[in-house]
């Protein structure tokens, strides 16, 4: 079902029932490209799911430099042409590549594959996961999902201990 | 923020902003050296050959679960030089609370003015506002000769009376209290 809650302008809650159908699609993707990984993150730099083997690869670090690296070939368009038309990235190296999607405006789509694996297959059944992550992602209504249902007031207090003993103090 | 639901995790986006050389970097360096390793991931820098930052550097900290759901926090500096001002638009973008990081010495007031002043402009990109931003401030380098006192720094920096940490970023002192200061910003405003 629901999705974001914009009341909360950069507060971001997916819904399980989201998760499993966004789940599905990367999966889809991830196991017919015989890719690495693929990831499903923001433009904020969260990942919220992904696919693949996640061996020896930090998720969080590699979506936050993978999302700043699209962002910055955007304003690249954006300087050159005057606005932000790069939907495609792609890096090629010597082992793996990565090519990176916009979708919907809000979010990207990272995948890490061999070399062996086809750039042009890549594009095109990404394309087609995109389109439908896109058309899920539009068609969603908005919902009031509770942050304080994750976030209580025990919370809070065993927060501030856990940050404590983390910290030495 | 970011709650993932399936995987019971809450991801905070924390922005340590601030004139070039203020000592950001040398927050996040301090953190990574000194956290215990199971509680954080590799410190990412993208750095030009001076050792300046180009984009931003990058930490994850992890914090053990809390009834089943697991504290996440994403820690981000900007590139503090007056050319990178789009590595500092993509950053803040989608913060949750940010370390604004003013250095102390005397000389540098003018610089720790025009970064707050680009900051509330960046901010404003995303219509938002340092009277409605999570933030604090920490004054760096108090350990140097020529520091501006407190009493100055806080009537020409502290305009909207935001909690503010002496620091030594170098040596530590005050680096794990502004990031604990921070969260609990952060937290204040879900």
């Amino acid at each position: 079902m629901v999705v974001e809650d914009r009341s909360h302008d950069n507060k971001m809650v997916f819904s399980e029932t989201t998760y499993r159908r966004i789940s599905r699609i990367l999966y889809e993707l991830n196991t017919r490209l015989k890719a690495t990984l693929t990831i499903f993150a923001d433009m904020n730099g969260y990942p919220i799911d992904y696919s693949g083997d996640t061996k020896n690869i930090n998720i969080n670090t590699l979506t936050a430099v993978a999302v700043g690296s699209f962002s910055a070939s955007n304003e690249m368009s954006r300087m050159i042409s005057g606005e932000h038309n790069f939907e495609h990235v792609l890096h090629e190296g010597t082992r793996r590549n990565v090519y990176m999607c916009n979708v919907s405006n809000d979010y990207v789509m990272v995948l890490v594959f061999g070399r062996a694996v086809p750039v042009g297959f890549v594009r095109l059944l990404t394309h087609t996961a995109v389109s439908k992550l896109s058309q899920y992602l539009d068609s969603l209504k908005m919902q009031n999902r509770n942050v304080s249902r994750f976030i209580d007031s025990h919370f809070r207090s065993q927060l501030n201990h856990e940050l404590d003993q983390a910290f030495g103090f | 923020m970011h709650i993932d639901w399936k995987n019971r995790e809450i991801v905070f986006k924390i922005v340590y902003y601030g004139p070039g050389l203020g000592g950001k970097t040398t927050n996040l360096e301090y953190i990574h050296a000194k956290l215990n390793p199971s509680l954080r991931g590799d410190l990412i820098s993208f750095k030009t050959k001076e050792d300046r930052t180009l984009y931003f550097d990058f930490m994850q900290m992890d914090l053990p679960p809390i009834n089943r759901k697991k504290p996440r926090f994403h820690l981000y500096t900007i590139p503090g030089q007056v050319q990178y001002g789009y590595g500092r638009k993509l950053v803040i973008n989608g913060a949750d609370a940010l370390v604004f990081v003013a250095d102390s010495q005397k000389e540098r007031m003018d610089e720790n003015l025009a970064s707050l002043a680009d900051l509330e402009e960046k901010l404003s990109l995303y219509k938002k506002s340092l009277q409605k931003m999570p933030w604090i401030l920490q004054y760096n380098k108090r350990d140097l000769p020529h520091c501006a006192s407190i009493t100055s720094l806080q009537s020409k920096l502290n305009f909207l009376k935001v909690p503010y940490f002496e620091a030594v970023a170098t040596n530590g002192t005050g680096v794990f209290e502004t990031l604990k200061g921070v969260i609990q910003m952060a937290m204040q405003q879900v």
